[in-house]
C-alpha cells in the first residue's frame, strides 16, 4: 500500500483530491481507477507530468477554447450500458440511437477543438467511426429519427400509410357530417355520438340506422359511434398492412444499425476510455492552475523541495486574509529531524512534504517552485489519536501503527513522524525516539522527524532543521501587542527551517504568554529554568 | 376557433390540473391537442399519466393522440408505449422513475405515454425547454399535483372536475366552485418587496399599517402556532405566510379575527390553500382577505359527468349550475353534446 487512509486524511491529500474533478463520467471512472505511479513508473509519471504541464500552458494561451471542450465534456454521456446492450444481441431502440449518435458527434466536436490547441498523445486520440457515424447520420446532425432516407422503399410505405389515412379520416368524417345533419346530434372528438335517454324520439330513429354503432350505455345516456363501411373496413384493411410493413423495415433498420454498434463497440469503449484520460489530464491542469504547480524532476537524492505553497494549509489561511509561508526543505541523509518553538509548523512542514510526494506520485504537479525527488514506495504519517474502541492510549496507538509500518525501512518510502512519543515520560520517550532513528538510519526509507526531545541531532548522519521561530526582534512587537490572538503570532512567526545549531530553541515560554497564559504562571517556571 | 384553444393560445404555457383521478383530465388533453392541430404543440405531464391503463383503479384510460409536429418531454420507458413515430430531440438531464426526460417531436400521428418530471423545479427546466420548441405548451398536472398550475410555473389553468368528486350534483358543485375560487385568489396590492420576498422564501412575518415588515421566527405555520396570536393586533394586520394555509391556520385567523377586523393574509398563490368550504366561508365572512403574490389565471372548468365505476351526473345540469356560480368562466363538457 502507498498510503492509508489515515495518512492521506492527516496530509491533505483527500482533500487536494477531492478538488481534483473531471467532468464527465469517463473521468469520473479514470479517477477512480488511477494508482500511484510506483517505482520503476518513473518514465510513465514524467509523460504524465509533462502532459498536465503542457496543459496548463495552452490554457493561459486558448481560454475560450478551453471552455468550449469542458462544455462538451460536461455533455458527454455514458454510452458503455447501450454498447453492452447492442453487444448482447438486443435490438437497439431509437432513444439508444440518439445517444451513440450524440457520443459521436460530441467526440469530434471535441477531438476538432481540442487538437487545434493541445497535442493530442497518439494513445489518447479518439478513435474515428466513419462509418457508424455515416449511418447514424443520414437524418441529419442533431437528433435522431428513422429518416425515410435509412432504408429503400420507407418514403413510400409512409406516404401511402398518410394517404390511407387521410382517406380513411375524411371519408369517416364525413359519414360523421351526414349522420349529424340527417339526426341534428353531432360527434364529440373522440368519434362519439352521446344522448339522453330523454330524447326517446332521436334514440329510436337512431337505433335503425345501419352506419351507427352501439357503444356504450347508461341509465342515463346512449353512446353511438360510426359504424365502418364496407369500402373504410377495407381502408382500414390496408392501412393497417402498411403500418406492419413499415414496422417489419424500421425493426430491419435498427436490427442493422445495432449490427454497425457492434462493429464499432471495440473503438467506441476505447474511445470512452480515451476520453476518460484526457478528462482526467485537464482535471489536473485546472488544479495546477488553480493551485500553481510546476513539474517536479526526478533525482536519486538528495529530495529537495522550494518553495512549496501547502495547497490545503493556504486555503484555509486564505479565508482569514493570511497566506501561507512558503516551504522550502532539503533531506540529505537517510534521516532528518526538524525541532522548532511550539506553534512553528513543525507538523505543517512534515505534512506538507508528504502532500508533495503523494500529488508528485499521482501524476499532479506541485505547488512549488522546484521539486526534486526520487519516487517512493511508501508514504507514512504517524498517528497519535486515542483509539478507545481498542481500549488504546495515545502512546498505544502510535506504537502500534509504528510497529506495523517500521518493519517497511529497506523500501524506498517515506515516514513522517510527528513528535514520537511525545505521550510518555521524556527520559524513557528521549531514548526510544533515539533508538528509533539509529534504527531506521540504516534502512532505505527517508524518514523526516519532529521532536522537541534535546540529544537526538548530534548524532551521526542524521540532518537536524530548525524552525527559524520567533525572531529577537520580534519579541518586544509581542510585548507590545499584548494577547491579541493566534493571529499576531501567525504573522510574527518565521516558520521557515534552517540549518540547526545543535541546541532546543526555548520558545515554549514566550509562545505560551503571548497566548495570554498567567504572568504569575510564567514568571515562576521562568526561575524553575534559571535554578 | 374552438373556445377552451381560443382562451389558451393566450398564454405560452397551461396547465391541465384534475380536482380528482378520473375527473377525465386527459379528456381535456386530447380536446385541446384535437382542437390545435394548427398550432406547434407542446406536451409534458407532472409524472407519469396517459398509460393505457389507470395504474389505480386498473380502468382503461384514454391515451393522448398527438398529430405531427407536436413536441413533448417523456421520459425514456414511455417511448416505445405508443404509437407515434417519434423523433428524438434531446436527452435532459432530469429523471423521474421511468427513466430520463427526453424531448421528441412526433413524426408520424399516433398515440404516446407521457411521464414528464416530478419535481417542480424539474417541471419549470423542462417547460422551458418546450417553450423553446412550441408555440402553447400544455402541462397535463397529474393527481394531487396542482403545483403545476402555480403560477411560477405555468402562465394558466384548467381545472378538471367531475362527477368523481362528490356523491351528488350539489356536492361536485359546492367542492369546484371552492376550488375554483381558491385557484383564483386575487393578487395583493401595495406589497413592498421585502415582503414579497419573505413570502417567497417560505417564512412567516408581519407587515404594520406603515409598511415595517417583521419576520417570525417561527419554524412552520402548518401547526399555526398560537404565538401568532400575540403578534396579530390593531398595528400588525397583515399576515405573510410563506408556507400552506391550513384548516388549523384558518381557525387560528378566525378566533383573531374576532377581536381585529379587516385583517389580510399573503400567501404565495391560490395552490397554497388548503382549508374546507365550510371554514372558508367562515374566513370571508368574518372579512379576512386573503391575497396572493401572483393571481393565477384559471381560464376554464371542463366536466366529466361519469365516474369511473359508471355512475353519472346530468352532464348539462352540472355544466349550468357552474356556469350560474362562476360567472364569465368557461364551463364546457368536452364529450357530451355541444362540447365540440
Amino acid at each position: 500500500m502507498f498510503i492509508d487512509e489515515t495518512t492521506a486524511q492527516r496530509i491533505g491529500l483527500d482533500r487536494v483530491l477531492h478538488r481534483l474533478q473531471p467532468l464527465s463520467p469517463y473521468g469520473k471512472l479514470m479517477k477512480e481507477k488511477q494508482k500511484y505511479f510506483a517505482p520503476g513508473c518513473e518514465d510513465i509519471l514524467r509523460r504524465e507530468w509533462q502532459r498536465v504541464h503542457s496543459l496548463v500552458q495552452a490554457w493561459d494561451l486558448h481560454r475560450a477554447k478551453f471552455q468550449n471542450v469542458e462544455l462538451v465534456f460536461h455533455t458527454l454521456r455514458d454510452i458503455r450500458a447501450v454498447v453492452r446492450k447492442a453487444c448482447n444481441g438486443y435490438v437497439l431502440e431509437d432513444v439508444d440511437l440518439y445517444e451513440i449518435k450524440s457520443f459521436i458527434q460530441g467526440t469530434r466536436e471535441l477531438e476538432k477543438e481540442l487538437s487545434e490547441i493541445w497535442a493530442i498523445p497518439p494513445s489518447l486520440r479518439i478513435p474515428p467511426v466513419p462509418q457508424l457515424w455515416g449511418r447514424l447520420a443520414l437524418g441529419g446532425e442533431g437528433g435522431f429519427y428513422l429518416d425515410d432516407s435509412f432504408a429503400l422503399g420507407l418514403a413510400s410505405l409512409r406516404r401511402q400509410m398518410r394517404q390511407l389515412q387521410t382517406k380513411l379520416a375524411g371519408a369517416r368524417r364525413e359519414a360523421q357530417l351526414r349522420i349529424a345533419k340527417e339526426t341534428g346530434r353531432s360527434f364529440n372528438h373522440l368519434g362519439r355520438l352521446r344522448v339522453s335517454k330523454l330524447d326517446t324520439e332521436i334514440l329510436e330513429q337512431l337505433a335503425q340506422r345501419r352506419d351507427l354503432l352501439l357503444a356504450s350505455e347508461t341509465y342515463m345516456e346512449v353512446e353511438y359511434v360510426l359504424r365502418d363501411s364496407q369500402d373504410m373496413v377495407a381502408l382500414g384493411g390496408q392501412l393497417q398492412e402498411t403500418q406492419q410493413r413499415i414496422e417489419a423495415l424500421e425493426h430491419r433498420v435498427r436490427k442493422e444499425l445495432t449490427q454497425s454498434v457492434v462493429a464499432s463497440s471495440r473503438r467506441l469503449l476505447a474511445a470512452c476510455r480515451r476520453l476518460g484520460g484526457i478528462d482526467l489530464l485537464l482535471a489536473k491542469a485546472r488544479l495546477a492552475r488553480e493551485t500553481g504547480g510546476s513539474m517536479p524532476e526526478l533525482q536519486a537524492a538528495p529530495l529537495e523541495l522550494e518553495s512549496f505553497v501547502n495547497p490545503v494549509v493556504n486555503e484555509f489561511l486564505a479565508e482569514q486574509g493570511l497566506s501561507f509561508q512558503p516551504l522550502s526543505l532539503k533531506l540529505g541523509t537517510t534521516v532528518t529531524v526538524i525541532t522548532g518553538a511550539n506553534m512553528g509548523g513543525k507538523s505543517v512542514s512534515l505534512k506538507s512534504l508528504g502532500l508533495a510526494v503523494a500529488m508528485a506520485q499521482w501524476g499532479l504537479l506541485v505547488p512549488a517552485h522546484s521539486f526534486r525527488f526520487s519516487l517512493r514506495s511508501f508514504v507514512f504519517y504517524s498517528q497519535q489519536d486515542e483509539d478507545p474502541g481498542q481500549g488504546l492510549s495515545t502512546f498505544g496507538t502510535e506504537i502500534n501503527s509504528l510497529a506495523e509500518v517500521l518493519p517497511r525501512r529497506n523500501e524506498p518510502g517515506l515516514f513522517l513522524l510527528d513528535e514520537p512519543a511525545r505521550g510518555t515520560n521524556p527520559w524513557e520517550g528521549s531514548a526510544l525516539v533515539k533508538g528509533l532513528i539509529a534504527w531506521l538510519r540504516e534502512g532505505s526509507s527517508l524518514a523526516l522527524v519532529a521532536t522537541h526531545f534535546p540529544g537526538l541531532f548530534n548524532m551521526e548522519q542524521v540532518t537536524h532543521l530548525q524552525v527559524a521561530g520567533l525572531a529577537e526582534a520580534n519579541l518586544e512587537q509581542l510585548e507590545d501587542l499584548g494577547a491579541e490572538g493566534i493571529r499576531s503570532l501567525q504573522e510574527l512567526m518565521d516558520y521557515s527551517l534552517v540549518p540547526g545549531h545543535g541546541k532546543i530553541p526555548r520558545d515554549a515560554l514566550k509562545v505560551a504568554a503571548f497566548l495570554g497564559l498567567d504572568p504569575e504562571i510564567l514568571s515562576r517556571a521562568a526561575q524553575e529554568l534559571e535554578s | 376557433m374552438n373556445k377552451l384553444l381560443a382562451l389558451a393560445v393566450r398564454h405560452k404555457a397551461v396547465a391541465v390540473v384534475g380536482l380528482a383521478k378520473n375527473t377525465g383530465k386527459t379528456v381535456t388533453v386530447n380536446y385541446l391537442v384535437s382542437a390545435a392541430s394548427h398550432l406547434n404543440l407542446g406536451l409534458t405531464s407532472t409524472g407519469r399519466d396517459g398509460e393505457t391503463l389507470d395504474i389505480l383503479s386498473a380502468e382503461p384510460k384514454p391515451s393522448i393522440y398527438l398529430p405531427r409536429g407536436t413536441v413533448l418531454a417523456t421520459a425514456k420507458d414511455s417511448l416505445r408505449r405508443g404509437t407515434a413515430r417519434l423523433e428524438i430531440l434531446a436527452a435532459t438531464g432530469l429523471s423521474n422513475a421511468l427513466g430520463e426526460i427526453v424531448l421528441a417531436r412526433v413524426r408520424e400521428a399516433g398515440t404516446v405515454e407521457i411521464s414528464g418530471p416530478e419535481r417542480t423545479v424539474d417541471l419549470k427546466k423542462t417547460i422551458a425547454l418546450l417553450k423553446q420548441r412550441a408555440d402553447l405548451v400544455i402541462v397535463d398536472g397529474a393527481m394531487d399535483r396542482i403545483a403545476a398550475s402555480a403560477p411560477t410555473v405555468t402562465d394558466a389553468v384548467i381545472l378538471a372536475t367531475g362527477a368523481v368528486v362528490g356523491r351528488d350534483l350539489q356536492t361536485v358543485v359546492r367542492e369546484t366552485v371552492h376550488v375554483a375560487h381558491l385557484l383564483m385568489c386575487p393578487e395583493a396590492e401595495s406589497l413592498s418587496a421585502e415582503a414579497r420576498g419573505l413570502v417567497a422564501s417560505g417564512r412567516i412575518g408581519l407587515q404594520d399599517s406603515r409598511g415595517n415588515v417583521r419576520a417570525l421566527d417561527l419554524p412552520t405555520a402548518v401547526h399555526a402556532p398560537l404565538e401568532l396570536l400575540d403578534y396579530l393586533d390593531l398595528e400588525h394586520r397583515r399576515l405573510l405566510l410563506g408556507g400552506a394555509l391550513t384548516d388549523e391556520m384558518a381557525e387560528l385567523l378566525l378566533s383573531a379575527s374576532r377581536r381585529n377586523r379587516g385583517m389580510e393574509v399573503i400567501i404565495k398563490d391560490g395552490t397554497r390553500i388548503f382549508v374546507q368550504p365550510v371554514r372558508w366561508q367562515k374566513l370571508l365572512r368574518a372579512g379576512v382577505k386573503v391575497r396572493a403574490l401572483k393571481a393565477m389565471e384559471l381560464l376554464a372548468v371542463t366536466v366529466n359527468p361519469f365516474d369511473p365505476w359508471g355512475r353519472q351526473l346530468p352532464g348539462p345540469q352540472l355544466v349550468e349550475s357552474l356556469r350560474k356560480l362562476l360567472p364569465g368562466l368557461l364551463v364546457l363538457d368536452p364529450l357530451g353534446e355541444g362540447g365540440s
